[in-house]
């Protein structure tokens, strides 16, 4: 009788929750464009290589604070405070999509970073002699190195940011977190509505987990992980 | 072909200045085999990252065919000296044709038709054509180290360095090495290396250099006949 009601409580929320799945998913889509353009950025720019004295320093202040401060208090600076300080208002989309995507940037910046610094130098002295350019050398030859060294971190990260997102629900953004707490709201009954959140989180992040192991799997079968170098 | 003037290097090594290369002066003939001998530490392989301008903060100067390689462009220098690394530094995220083929699209502007013929009539050259779309980790050090020779050459220089470059064969691939870089000589292409492998630089070299603790020691050009035995170059010859 209990799966019965259970069952037909799912099935009647499916509307709202893929409403709020849709949310969550624009919200972390925004995160992981900021979070991968300015991590990337921001990562290439700090490895040993690339380092410039003053930029530097103030990007390893960024990321200590990003990383050193909970991204909860993250959020409410910027949805609360920020509006204050320069005189706009955001909206708890923007207000979310910015801390998420800002905040993974400090952390995806540090994974480039160690990738970066991995790669033999003997790679940047091969494209000095040949006469590549530093685009050339950086988007040829030692990013794509970069992304296939970092990618189980780099995803681990993406990861973790699409989770992030149910902190949005604190500051009132309707994604899938805040419909499920409003639909228990209403019906009471925690462990159905909370398990089939569980559920819609574990298949977003289980498409980014398979996407990760298929793009591994295609750089063991070119052969590039046995490399020693 | 290649004048080394007076040519001194100094690297800071944990806040050290270390002293690299001192007062090397000498000329490399064109078309000509050339191999710098020496103890490790001696400063052979820093002499030829000099001539590749890898190490740009030398005094002194290095003209190729009277020109000064500081003040050519990247493409210019590319097109003017190849180098062969002695871990060979191919891309491992690239296949073979791909390696060879890559720096002519990148450097030369080139069609991709263009580029793949020069690419695969290299590698043709160097017995390396059917491994074209092998990946380097795929290959042997010999095959890896042809495939390291050929994307040198991709650009044609005129002057192909090569660091220590059978530390990683066998002897019978070091054999095949001696006949590629013969006859690339025949092309006209100048070759200068450094080795530790006295029997490969017996049956390769025109002229032999002593390198040690920075200055050359001795020279000998093979053409003139055999080494003197006492002479430093004649010590090293018979002693490894």
């Amino acid at each position: 009788m209990q799966t019965h009601k259970s069952l037909q409580l799912i099935i009647d929320s499916l509307p709202l929750l893929f409403q709020g799945a849709c949310m969550t998913i624009q919200v972390a889509l925004g995160g992981i464009a900021i979070g991968l353009v300015f991590g990337i950025l921001v990562g290439i720019i700090q490895s040993k290589k690339l380092k410039i004295f003053g930029l530097s320093q103030v990007l390893d202040f960024y990321i200590l604070v990003m990383r050193g401060t909970p991204i909860y208090v993250q959020l409410l600076l910027v949805y609360y405070a920020l509006p204050d300080i320069l005189g706009i208002n955001l909206s708890p989309f923007a207000a979310g999509v910015i801390t998420i995507g800002f905040n993974s940037v400090a952390y995806i910046a540090e994974t480039v970073r160690g990738g970066m610094n991995a790669i033999f130098d003997g790679q940047w002295d091969a494209c000095y002699v040949l006469g590549y350019s530093l685009p050339a050398t950086l988007y040829h030859i030692i990013v794509p190195q970069v992304i296939r060294a970092i990618l189980p971190g780099l995803m681990n990260e993406l990861i973790v940011l699409v989770k992030e997102t149910s902190i949005i629900s604190t500051i009132g953004l309707l994604e899938l977190t805040k419909i499920g707490t409003n639909i228990n709201a209403r019906a009471l009954d925690p462990i159905t509505i909370y398990l089939a959140i569980a559920l819609f989180y574990l298949f977003m992040t289980s498409i980014l987990a398979l996407g990760a192991r298929f793009l591994e799997t295609r750089f063991l079968e070119k052969g590039y992980a046995h490399d020693t170098q | 072909m290649i004048h080394s003037k007076n040519l001194f290097l100094i690297l800071q090594q944990k806040k050290i200045h270390k002293k690299i290369l001192h007062d090397i002066s000498c000329h490399i003939k064109k078309a000509k085999i050339t191999t710098f001998i020496g103890n490790s530490g001696g400063g052979k392989t820093s002499l030829l990252k000099c001539m590749a301008t890898l190490y740009k903060d030398y005094q002194g100067d290095i003209l190729v065919d009277g020109i000064d390689l500081k003040i050519l462009s990247p493409k210019e220098r590319a097109q003017l000296i190849g180098f062969v690394f002695q871990q060979f530094n191919l891309f491992p995220h690239m296949t073979v044709k791909q390696n060879c083929m890559h720096p002519i699209l990148s450097v030369l502007n080139v069609s991709k038709t263009i580029a793949e013929e020069k690419a695969l009539e290299i590698l043709d050259m160097l017995g390396m054509r059917e491994h074209q779309n092998s990946y380097p980790a795929q290959l042997s050090g010999g095959q890896q180290q042809r495939v390291a020779i050929a994307r040198a050459l991709a650009l044609g220089p005129q002057v192909l360095l090569l660091d220590e470059p059978t530390s990683a064969l066998d002897p019978q691939s070091s054999k095949s090495l001696q006949d590629i870089l013969k006859n690339l000589c025949k092309t006209g292409i100048t070759i200068v290396l450094s080795s530790h492998d006295m029997t490969f630089v017996r049956g390769v070299s025109d002229e032999v250099y002593f390198v040690e603790a920075g200055v050359i020691a001795d020279a000998h050009d093979l053409a003139q006949g055999a080494v003197n035995s006492e002479s430093k170059i004649g010590l090293f010859l018979n002693h490894n």
